[in-house]
């Protein structure tokens, strides 16, 4: 059945005229993904027949619910979408050539937060509100709430119930802690109310599990969600933490120029270097990386801080650099000439507290041999280094700066991605970066960034019980080009599967589950059952969370062959 | 299997042939106390307990069972307490009390490799050699199975973020018998213990593989899956500590302390209970309990200053020192004695780490039993909560001193775990007034609010009732993972 007037009618039955448009420019607006190398290839395979059929915009839960009732009924795919940043937010070819109607709901008028309760620490929140507007509303009540390097642009709730990695997550772990209670439509038009809301005529959104099995679990991945396959998210409650002040974020300057700086009886910032044995890159990185391993652990044993990181070199300098030109520059005169780790502390209990923080920190510090870069460090090149820092590290609290991590090529691709411990993750830095050498040797991959300029994001996680990482990809903008960055990742996930990698575990979504569902337990027969029980129409955004039926090996290789 | 089992005697001959005779028990003695636990529920007998030592026995027992639409309700703790291990549909118990290895305790990443017959006592002495400690609930039972507690969500007593989910990696056993490991765990499946040195896995990754199993595999009363090993967050015994007392009058009053002393992040050990619960567990006899409870303070914040690994005695002072300005701001006050309890300070701490080491339980002291009522909720509301219980007590002809309160705070008050408790004799005239009391009391404090997030005793009908979808979908996911219904069936509706 193809998209007809009659499917379009009911849509604007439901929203009302104005809130559809099937105008082609407007659809052709909703079909790119910027940023990432998938998006790039994608577009290249379809082109501009790659948008969606409308888009429609629903102002509340039962604006949702119809239209998800309405895609059961004509059988058209529907996209949930937060920010769109992602190109599981935009239809993708299988969904275009199934020719039934492909349509993005896009909650730009679902934008309220509903609830900020300082008390309980936790705010409740539609799904067009960001995380800037979050971080605003809770540092008013004494609290912050957990940002991604994603930006504060992105959609907090899009955010939470799919992905989510913290400038801080130090503190909160991922999105999948982040999430309390939820409120979800199901593929199948139904309404999922989870946690303390689920009991009828109760509206206190504090908590999460139960009653009974905590639902989160189904609706919730280890790194990600059901990528828009299981419904659509119309409210969810989300975690804030305490935070000491000020009220309001200071910032000086404009636009990239912006410098932003907390009293230092609040909050503080440390750039710690390794030992001088061990500091030329890239002959000791593995040296670096595990000596940042001790240093997190130990920082862990000592019950500190609200952000500990180990920031690659591109990281730091992607977000410190202010224009293109100076990213260029700097990137070739190695400004930061290898990463760092990056501490916050701050005064929750009071002024001594971080005082008394300080104070291990620094014999933590001390007795590993390593050393902090200052205003006064003896080389004035990392007094240098210090000062750019200082300028834009409260971002990793607010805004942490993705338009600038996707500056160097303006497109981006993850190299690997893998969840552990802090050892394990430093374990698939060190992987990937032997593999992109090898591959930079075998003249591939000339592309993508240098190998010198990497290095390797550890950001552990809840006090150090656990810990991701990420290393990045630059390609260039072109189809084959943004191949070798996925390629790049699938051969790392063959190594994490070779190799028995936590970090295989955690990225089954959409056909990685008929992938690698087999290796883990038959998961995929599992979670296919659950996407036929409750989207029995395959509307929900397939082929996410997974495909209803095994697909068969041949044609899994057919839809994974541009990768 | 090939042939079905059609009688009970060939069933127990299929079953021990899994796991030999000798494990395999049908005395009616034995299954009388497997028929019921301290819930004051009506029993239901089982046709036998099954004892098993290992994971392979587990599939074997259980696909039997899963062939023979056989009912299996897994019990690891000796003893039950709200009615979830009573074999609502008869069947057999699946006894795990004798799988008791800690194969593997990681300091650096600080978790613990344990099976499900491991106790919060042995755990504490295992993990003391290496100056660890476990994450605790409130003196739970001695014979309380760790991994029991922490599928059950029981909240510790840390009120660090943190340490809030101490659930990590898992084994399951499906419904069905198959295998299936959860987070980090699902990398292979050789012995969990192994993993960490054989691959690049070091069990800190929880989620997956896929969706977040080991968060739908809390709350589910056993009816899921049964796990036969798990590894559970642990943190490091601090080098000091000290515990004191802030003492109130009204709950109200103890609010805004409570939360400010949470907010500030101090401490690490932090509980409120009432008089009598406090009486309960300090009492030196049970019959001391009514006349202490008479002597303290109506109304206790317990908390526990912690010196961690680095300089304890500064940190221990900035605490202290944060601890009174709040009291100063509230105008209560913090101490470290407690009037009519000596050494309070001491005994507490010592109790923080360990289980309930007296023969009676501290509940069930005086009259011999207790039921609970047990529900999550926000610290502003809990005091309208108590009120209002305690109203009707009085209503319902009840003695109200003698009513407990417990109170504990999760992720730094961002919501607190509440009981509210009734001891009462579950032999005596009255039982009958308390178990309706007891009933009409849950229904009244949920209906003005309080989230009822475990439904135990009789309260799933209450509970799900008012659940709209979420039921639905909880029935859903029970066909998809135990399409037989084998495991606990009749459990939370199921
Ligand atoms: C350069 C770059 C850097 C990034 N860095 C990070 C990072 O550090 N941390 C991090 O967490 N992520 C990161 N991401 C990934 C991603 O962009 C973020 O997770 C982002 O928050 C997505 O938010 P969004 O509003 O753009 O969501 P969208 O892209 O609109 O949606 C994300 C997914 O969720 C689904 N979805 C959206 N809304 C709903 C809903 N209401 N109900 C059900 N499903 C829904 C969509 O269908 C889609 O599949 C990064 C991405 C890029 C390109």
């Amino acid at each position: 059945m193809a998209f007809s007037d009659i499917a379009l009618r009911a849509l604007k039955d439901v929203v009302g005229e104005e809130h559809v448009s099937d105008d082609p420019i407007i659809c052709q607006a909703y079909s790119r993904v910027q940023w990432t190398a998938d998006g790039c290839i994608q577009r290249s395979q379809l082109g501009t027949k790659m948008k969606p059929t409308c888009i429609v915009l629903p102002d509340s839960t039962e604006e949702v619910q119809a239209i998800v009732k309405l895609a059961n009924r004509y059988k058209f795919v529907f996209i949930p979408r937060g920010s769109g940043m992602i190109n599981s937010a935009f239809p993708n070819a299988a969904q275009v050539m199934r020719a039934n109607g492909v349509i993005i709901v896009d909650p730009k008028r679902m934008d309220k937060i509903l609830k900020v309760d300082g008390n309980n620490m936790y705010m409740v929140i539609e799904p067009y509100v960001n995380f800037a507007a979050c971080q605003a509303e809770a540092m008013k009540v004494g609290c912050t709430m957990p940002s991604p390097p994603a930006g504060a642009q992105v959609s907090a709730l899009a955010n939470i119930q799919w992905h989510g990695a913290y400038g801080n997550s130090w503190l909160s772990g991922l999105g999948a802690h982040q999430l309390l209670s939820f409120e979800v439509v199901l593929p199948n038009g139904e309404i999922l109310r989870s946690g303390s809301i689920s009991q009828a005529g109760n509206d206190d959104w504090i908590w999460n599990d139960g009653p009974g099995p905590d639902l989160r679990g189904f609706f919730r991945g280890a790194q990600f969600g059901h990528a828009g396959g299981m419904g659509m998210v119309t409210k969810i409650s989300t975690r804030l933490f305490p935070w000491p002040g000020p009220v309001v974020f200071p910032t000086q300057g404009n636009g990239v120029g912006k410098e932003s700086y907390f009293p230092v009886d609040k909050v503080r910032w440390y750039m710690i270097d390794f030992p001088a044995a061990i500091k030329a890159y890239p002959e000791k990185e593995e040296e670096q990386l595990r000596w940042a391993c001790d240093l997190h652990y130990e920082i862990a044993r000592a019950e500190l801080a609200i952000v500990v990181q180990h920031n690659a070199k591109q990281f730091m300098w992607t977000w410190a650099a202010r224009s293109k030109e100076e990213f260029h520059k700097g990137a070739n005169e190695d400004f930061y000439p290898h990463g760092y780790n990056i501490v916050a502390l701050s005064a929750i209990t009071s002024l001594e507290q971080l005082e008394y923080e300080e104070k291990v920190l620094k014999s933590i510090v001390k007795k590993m041999g390593g050393s902090f870069l200052s205003e006064e460090s003896p080389d004035p090149k990392d007094r240098e280094r210090y000062k750019v820092w200082m300028r834009i590290t409260n971002d990793w609290i607010r805004t942490a700066h993705s338009m600038r991590l996707s500056r160097p090529t303006d497109c981006f691709h993850q190299g690997t991605a893998c969840l552990d411990s802090i050892d394990a993750v430093a374990d698939e830095i060190i992987r990937a970066n032997r593999a992109q050498r090898k591959m930079r040797e075998a003249g591939k991959g000339q592309n993508l960034l240098p190998i010198s300029f990497h290095g390797g994001w550890i950001s552990p996680l809840e006090k150090g019980y656990g810990a991701l990482m990420t290393t990045d990809l630059w390609p260039e903008q072109e189809p084959e080009k943004a191949a070798e960055a996925i390629q790049f990742l699938l051969s790392s996930l063959v190594g994490m599967l070779g190799e028995k990698s936590a970090g295989a575990t955690v990225c089954l979504l959409g056909p990685a589950y008929d992938l690698l569902g087999p290796q883990f337990f038959n998961v995929h027969l599992l979670v296919k059952a659950m996407k036929r029980e409750f989207d029995p129409n395959n509307v929900s955004n397939p082929p996410y969370a997974t495909m209803p039926d095994v697909v068969d090996p041949m044609q899994l290789a057919e839809m994974t062959k541009v990768l | 299997m090939s042939t079905p089992v059609t009688t009970l005697s060939t069933m127990i001959d299929a079953i021990a042939g899994v796991v030999g005779k000798e494990n395999v028990t049908t005395d009616v003695e034995t299954l009388k106390k497997y028929s019921r636990d301290t819930s004051l529920m009506a029993p239901r007998m089982p046709d036998m307990t099954v004892w098993v030592k290992n994971t392979s026995q587990v599939q074997g027992v259980i696909k039997i069972a899963n062939q023979n639409n056989y009912p299996v309700v897994p019990r690891s703790s000796g003893t039950g307490t709200y009615g979830t291990g009573i074999p609502e549909e008869g069947g057999m118990i699946l006894d795990f009390s004798r799988m008791k290895r800690i194969p593997r305790t990681d300091t650096r990443n600080r978790w613990v490799l344990i099976e499900p017959g491991v106790t919060f006592g042995e755990l504490r002495d295992d993990l003391s050699k290496n100056g660890m400690q476990a994450l605790n609930p409130l003196l739970p039972r001695r014979d309380k199975s760790v991994i029991t507690s922490v599928l059950e969500r029981e909240p510790v007593l840390t009120a660090k973020t943190e340490c809030d989910e101490p659930l990590r990696t898992m084994e399951i056993v499906w419904g069905t018998g198959e295998l299936f490991r959860s987070g980090a765990m699902a990398v292979d499946a050789m012995p969990a213990e192994e993993i960490p040195d054989k691959t690049k896995s070091d069990l800190c990754s929880v989620g997956g593989p896929g969706i977040d199993w080991w968060r739908l595999m809390t709350g589910c009363q056993g009816s899921f899956g049964v796990i036969t090993i798990m590894n559970v967050k642990i943190f490091h015994k601090p080098l000091m500590q000290k515990v004191v007392f802030l003492p109130f009058n009204t709950l109200e009053d103890a609010v805004m302390p409570f939360y400010t002393i949470q907010r500030r992040e101090i401490g690490h050990e932090c509980f409120i209970l009432n008089s009598y619960n406090l009486a309960a567990i300090m009492a030196e006899t049970e019959s001391e309990i009514p006349e202490l409870a008479r002597k303290l303070p109506p109304y206790s914040i317990v908390l526990n200053l912690w010196g961690g690994q680095f300089f304890p005695e500064d940190r221990i002072a900035y605490e202290e020192k944060a601890v009174k300005e709040i009291a100063d701001q509230y105008k209560c006050s913090v101490t470290q004695e407690v009037k009519a309890i000596p050494e309070a300070s001491e005994r507490f701490q010592s109790m923080l780490t360990g289980p309930w080491e007296g023969d009676v339980y501290w509940k069930e002291r005086q009259l011999g039993g207790c039921l609970d009522i047990v529900f999550e909720s926000g610290m502003d509301k809990i005091p309208g909560y108590w009120n209002l219980f305690q109203q009707l007590a009085g209503e319902c002809g009840l003695v109200t001193s003698t009513l407990g309160m417990y109170i504990q705070p999760r992720q730094r008050a961002r919501v607190c775990h509440v009981e509210f408790n009734i001891p009462c004799d579950p032999n005596g005239a009255g039982i009958d007034t308390v178990k309706a009391f007891h009933k009409k009391a849950s229904e009244t404090v949920m209906n003005a609010g309080a989230f009822f997030y475990r439904p135990y005793y009789d309260w799933a009908d209450m509970i799900y009732s008012r659940s709209g979808y979420t039921f639905e979908t909880i029935k859903k996911l029970k066909k998809i993972i135990d399409p037989n219904r084998t495991l606990n069936p009749g459990r939370i509706g199921l």
